[in-house]
This record gives structure tokens, C-alpha cells and sequence, in this order.
């Protein structure tokens, strides 16, 4: 099993970090307080050669979290794409319609918005996007989903002429700044659901650009100079691990089988799991949570047929269990779901 | 932080070179006391004190211009720190008792210092309610630097938010409206002209509102490229009056680019809510649902 922690250093600092960098800077910020405790240097960032590591990125926006405005973020999500990131910026703008766009985000996501991957769901109704943690984010998740999602907003609005009717939902409590969302990111918006997601009607997804003129060939050239300049970067760890646990769901597995599937003894794993802010629980625990989301939603399944499906003894076991992953019961999940429309102010 | 204090570089030499005055000429006519003799109390007392006085100072020469309300503030301070300054020092030194510049140097410069700093106050005083006067129409009286927006210079949502619970409070009977106001095609404009551009188009836009608005009206950022304004004691008839009003003398607001020699031509949509006796919160929400559906009805992204 391929993967990349978070101490190699893979991302272009020039990139999204500059951009960053730039808005901060505009808000009065001086770079030697929101680099603090990352070892970068602004001459080098700015020279353009310069890689940064994961934990790198993760602290400087976790500086970024502490010092800067709420609007930080989203105001970080609207400059992000398509940005001047070599060939995949140009990937991007290359798209017909969002599922496209999608796949590109999806396919070179280190490097168009690293350290999460959006993961497509195809359901009856909608179709779903879901921000999936790569390396251990926790302590930045929020303001990551929150860039990223209006990055995906804006860039399809865009595109398309016309906001779309997208629903997001977001597995945190409501923040107190709600004014950002509503402006930002439409009225659309739920919290609580236990995983960070965006929803969209079909026709919408698939439906071409007002604008969008490459030809097959020019994409395909495209392609394939990113795939060369991409083919070295593994995915990372954490979603590594989350993937395989979705796929092996069934058979509940334990760290130990863990460790043998990804070469490596079950102290080693533990420790690489401890460096990336996270436990092998932890990350059970949400792939279950992301199984269970769409067997319930999507397959309408019932919480005994789902309790069975993960061979839990009895469906009041699974309820418990379902409570500690996300807080909320199934039964109210499946309300949440459905995005009963609710204006946020 | 301190980013004014080079400007008064002489002030603060000064300062520096008597306080070495004082301590060089102290010691040089002193006794240094023995340990058990010294009374830590009073080192700390005044010793605190003087420290504190410097601070003030670093916080005036810190974040004032030249002038003379700032000369007078430091001398006052200054003065007093002198003061201060020898008293601590006479707690480690004794000095020989026909010295009478010590003595006097103690219960003379503090009260000149004070004289002083009061005089500066004054003047200070003064200038605070020319500065009142300027920002009037932002900020009805109320000040608090940590809810002001920065690329605006308005009032953040907070201070909206606190401004609605107020007028509920004191007024239960009397009309409200608020308008919410959206720069249309905003984000086009961003991506088209670079956020720099954008955030200039904003605060413009708000000096621009400002001055189209009746002294009463309370302007304040929402969030992103949304404005919104209370209405006091007005109706939603009159309230419609003044929102076409402005939106009206947006659309002749040329707004000069910086990127290139042309001009942009920005355009707001509006929406209004009001209410008798409201919650706040539901008087925002209403008229966002109104300014959705006046953006939907004219095809404004």
C-alpha cells in the first residue's frame, strides 16, 4: 500500500500558501507572526522552488486561524482556482461541466487543494462531494472546508454564469460568524452531520458550461503533462488508511491487520498515526460513519439492516455507536440528509 | 505595533539622557546602601511606577502623530517618571543630606508632571471631540476598535446585531427598517480585476453609501460584499424611498480602476424589512429573503 506522511515535502509553497500569504499580508499581518513555529522564510516561499510539508502548511494556517479575520478563509477560497498552479490550473479551466472539474480537483487534489480529496458519491437524486481529510487535519479542518467549498462554489459560478443550487452540510457545530456562510456559500447550510459534504441535483452536474471551448486533444495533452508532473505524490496516510478501512468494512478489522496491509509493525503504525494527530479509532470510527451515511440515505436501508451489514449484535448497539461517531441519532441523520431547505442568517 | 515611535526619536533620547543625569550624579554623590537596609516595598512601589510611566509613554509616542497634545502628554509623563525614577534610586543610594536638588527634584517634578499631564489631557480632550465629530455618522456614539472592519473602516455585524437588540429595547413601538444592500456581480469583478481591486471597490462603495445616507442611518458590513443599514423611526415606505435612492446614485458612481485607465460602473440590489417590537435576528433574516428574491427577479448572480 502506497502512501506519503506528513513531514514530506510535496507542496509548491508558491502556490496556495502564497496566495494565503498575500491576503494576510493585505490584512495588516506581518509573515514573521503568521510563520511562527513552521521554519519558513518568506524569501524563500516567494523565490517559487520551495516545497512545503503538510505540518508546514497545517501551521501556518493554524496561525492564520488565530490571528486573522473569519473572513479569512473564504476570501482564501474565492482567489484559489483556478490560480496559477502550471498545468492543472489550466486542467481546470479546460472543463466542460462540474463533473469534469471534479475529476480534475479529485485526480491531482495535492495539488489544486492539498491536504483534503474531494470524493464524488453518485446518488438517485443528487450527487454528493465529500471532503475527505488526507493527513490529519483536524486542528484546520474547518477553515480548509470552508476555503475549499467556496473555492468549488465560486469557480462553478463562474464558469457557469449562474450560482447553482448547491447544500452543503459540515460535520462541526455552527460558528459564530454564520453571516460569512449565508453570504458565501448560500442559505443551504447545515452543521452537525458528522461529515463535511456538498450536494447538487444531476442535471446540474452534468450540464456543460455557458462557455467552454477545448477540444478532447488539448485536454488529453494536458493530462498527461499533469499525470508526469504528479506521478511521485502518494496519497497521504490518513486517507490511505480511511480507504482501505471503507473497503474492509465488513470484516471490522484491527490495527494489527492494519499495519500488515500497509508493511509496517503495529507500534510503527500507532506512532505514524500519534505524528499525524490522529488514532486508528478515530479513523474507524469515520469510515464506518461515511458507509453508514450512504447506506441510510441512499439505499434506504434500515438501522437493522445497516447494524447487520456491520455486524453489530443488535440495532440499539449500532444507535449507540452511531451516536458516539456523530453526535446525532440515525433516524435524525436521515432527516438531515434529505436538506429540508432552511434559511441561516 | 509602535509604528509611530520613530517619529518622536529626540522625545525619547531626551527622556533616556535624564534619566542618566539622574543616575550618574546620584551615584556619583551617593553611598550605595548595604542589602539589609534597602525596603524591597518601595523599590517595587517605585520603582513599578516608573516602569509604568514608561510604558504610558511607549503607548502615547506609539501611536500618536507629532503635535502638541503629544508634547504635553510625554512631558507630563516624563516628568513624573523623573520623579518616580529618583525615588527608587534614593532606596539603593543615600545620598548626603545638604544635597537639596534630590529632595526637590522628588516633590517638584511630580506635581509639574501632573500639572502638565492634565493640561495635555485637556487638549486631548479637545481633539477627541473634533475626531467625534468627523466619525459621527460611523459609529452613533460608540466606539470599540475591535469591531471595525478593516477593509471598510465600518462597523462589523456584532455592532449591528447589538444596534437592533438596543433599539429594541428602548423603543418597543416605534418603526424599524432595515435594508440589506449586495454589490451585484461582485465576484465577477474580483476575478476579472484581482481582490485588491475588489476590496477598494468596497470601501469606496461604503464612503460612497456614507455620504448618500441621513445622519440617523447606521451603515455596517454584513459579510463579504453585503451592507446593511438600520433605519430608525422610519416606515417601509419611506424606506423603499431611500434604498431606490441610493441604488440610484450608485449607478452613477464611477469607480476608477488602478489596474487600467478605465472606469467600472458598479450597481447594488437592495432589501428591506421592517418591523414594530422585533427580534433582530428575524428582521436580518427577512430582508436577506427579500434582497434574494430582488436579485432572482432581476437576474443578478
Amino acid at each position: 500500500m502506497q502512501f506519503r506522511e506528513c513531514h514530506q515535502a510535496i507542496y509548491p509553497a508558491h502556490f496556495q500558501l502564497l496566495k494565503l500569504m498575500d491576503l494576510m499580508d493585505a490584512q495588516g499581518l506581518h509573515h514573521h507572526q503568521y510563520l511562527k513555529g513552521s521554519g519558513l522564510f518568506y524569501e524563500d516561499i516567494a523565490s517559487g522552488n520551495k516545497y512545503i510539508s503538510a505540518l508546514q502548511f497545517i501551521r501556518v494556517i493554524e496561525n492564520a486561524q488565530k490571528l486573522g479575520e473569519p473572513e479569512l478563509a473564504f476570501r482564501w477560497g474565492h482567489a484559489l482556482w483556478p490560480g496559477h498552479y502550471d498545468v492543472f490550473s489550466q486542467l481546470l479551466q479546460s472543463t466542460s461541466n462540474l463533473s469534469e472539474l471534479i475529476m480534475v480537483v479529485h485526480d491531482y487534489s495535492e495539488m489544486l487543494c492539498p491536504l483534503l480529496k474531494p470524493i464524488v458519491i453518485n446518488a438517485d437524486e443528487y450527487v454528493f462531494i465529500y471532503w475527505q481529510d488526507e493527513v490529519g487535519v483536524s486542528s484546520i479542518l474547518r477553515f480548509l472546508v470552508e476555503a475549499y467549498s467556496t473555492a468549488l462554489l465560486s469557480l462553478s459560478h463562474w464558469l457557469n454564469q449562474k450560482k447553482l443550487a448547491w447544500r452543503l452540510g459540515f460535520s462541526y457545530e455552527p460558528p459564530k460568524y454564520l453571516e460569512e456562510y449565508a453570504v458565501n456559500l448560500g442559505d443551504n447550510v447545515q452543521f452537525n452531520m458528522g461529515v463535511n459534504l456538498l450536494a447538487l441535483n444531476h442535471h446540474d452536474f452534468i450540464k456543460p458550461w455557458t462557455s467552454f471551448n477545448t477540444s478532447i486533444a488539448i485536454k488529453e495533452l494536458l493530462r498527461r503533462q499533469a499525470d508526469q508532473k504528479y506521478q511521485d505524490i502518494a496519497p497521504g496516510l490518513i486517507g490511505q488508511l480511511t480507504r482501505w478501512n471503507q473497503q474492509n468494512i465488513q470484516l471490522n478489522p484491527s490495527l494489527d491487520q492494519a499495519a500488515l496491509a500497509f508493511s509496517m509493525s503495529r507500534a510503527t503504525l500507532k506512532r505514524k498515526l500519534k505524528t499525524h494527530g490522529t488514532a486508528f479509532q478515530r479513523i474507524q470510527d469515520q469510515a464506518r460513519l461515511s458507509i453508514c451515511l450512504y447506506l441510510l440515505h441512499q439505499k434506504k436501508w434500515s438501522n437493522q439492516q445497516v447494524a447487520s451489514y456491520l455486524r453489530f449484535s443488535d440495532a440499539n448497539n449500532f444507535r449507540k455507536a452511531f451516536k458516539r461517531w456523530c453526535g446525532d441519532t440515525p433516524n435524525s441523520m436521515r432527516e438531515k440528509l434529505a436538506f429540508k431547505a432552511r434559511a441561516i442568517t | 505595533m509602535l509604528a509611530t515611535l520613530k517619529l518622536h526619536k529626540q522625545k525619547i533620547s531626551f527622556l533616556f539622557l535624564l534619566l542618566s543625569v539622574c543616575f550618574g550624579v546620584t551615584w556619583y554623590l551617593g553611598q550605595t546602601k548595604p542589602w539589609s537596609q534597602i525596603d524591597w516595598m518601595d523599590v517595587v512601589g517605585e520603582g513599578g511606577s516608573a516602569c509604568a510611566m514608561a510604558l504610558w509613554i511607549a503607548f502615547i509616542l506609539g501611536s500618536r502623530p507629532q503635535g502638541r497634545v503629544t508634547n504635553l502628554l510625554t512631558l507630563g509623563l516624563g516628568f513624573m517618571m523623573v520623579a518616580f525614577w529618583q525615588d527608587a534610586l534614593d532606596e539603593f543610594i543615600r545620598l548626603p543630606s545638604h544635597q537639596w536638588w534630590d529632595q526637590w527634584l522628588e516633590s517638584v517634578a511630580m506635581p509639574v508632571g501632573i500639572l502638565l499631564l492634565t493640561y495635555g489631557l485637556y487638549h486631548w480632550y479637545q481633539e477627541q471631540l473634533q475626531v467625534n465629530h468627523t466619525l459621527k455618522k460611523r459609529e452613533q456614539l460608540f466606539r470599540d476598535h475591535a469591531w471595525l472592519d478593516r477593509i471598510t473602516h465600518l462597523s462589523r455585524v456584532d455592532m449591528l446585531k447589538k444596534q437592533l437588540r438596543q433599539i429594541g429595547r428602548q423603543q418597543e413601538h416605534d418603526e424599524i427598517t432595515l435594508v440589506m444592500i449586495d454589490v451585484a456581480q461582485f465576484s465577477m469583478f474580483n476575478r476579472l480585476h484581482g481582490q485588491i481591486e475588489g476590496d477598494r471597490l468596497l470601501y469606496q462603495l461604503a464612503e460612497f453609501l456614507q455620504l448618500n445616507m441621513r445622519e440617523q442611518d447606521l451603515l455596517t458590513r454584513y459579510a463579504a460584499d453585503r451592507f446593511s443599514i438600520i433605519l430608525p423611526n422610519t416606515g417601509l415606505k419611506k424606506a423603499k424611498e431611500i434604498a431606490f435612492q441610493l441604488e440610484d446614485a450608485v449607478a452613477h458612481f464611477y469607480f476608477r480602476l488602478h489596474t487600467s485607465d478605465d472606469t467600472y460602473l458598479p450597481r447594488i440590489v437592495t432589501g428591506i424589512a421592517g418591523a414594530q417590537g422585533f427580534e433582530s435576528t428575524c428582521l436580518i433574516g427577512l430582508a436577506n429573503k427579500d434582497l434574494m428574491n430582488n436579485k432572482s427577479s432581476r437576474h443578478v448572480a
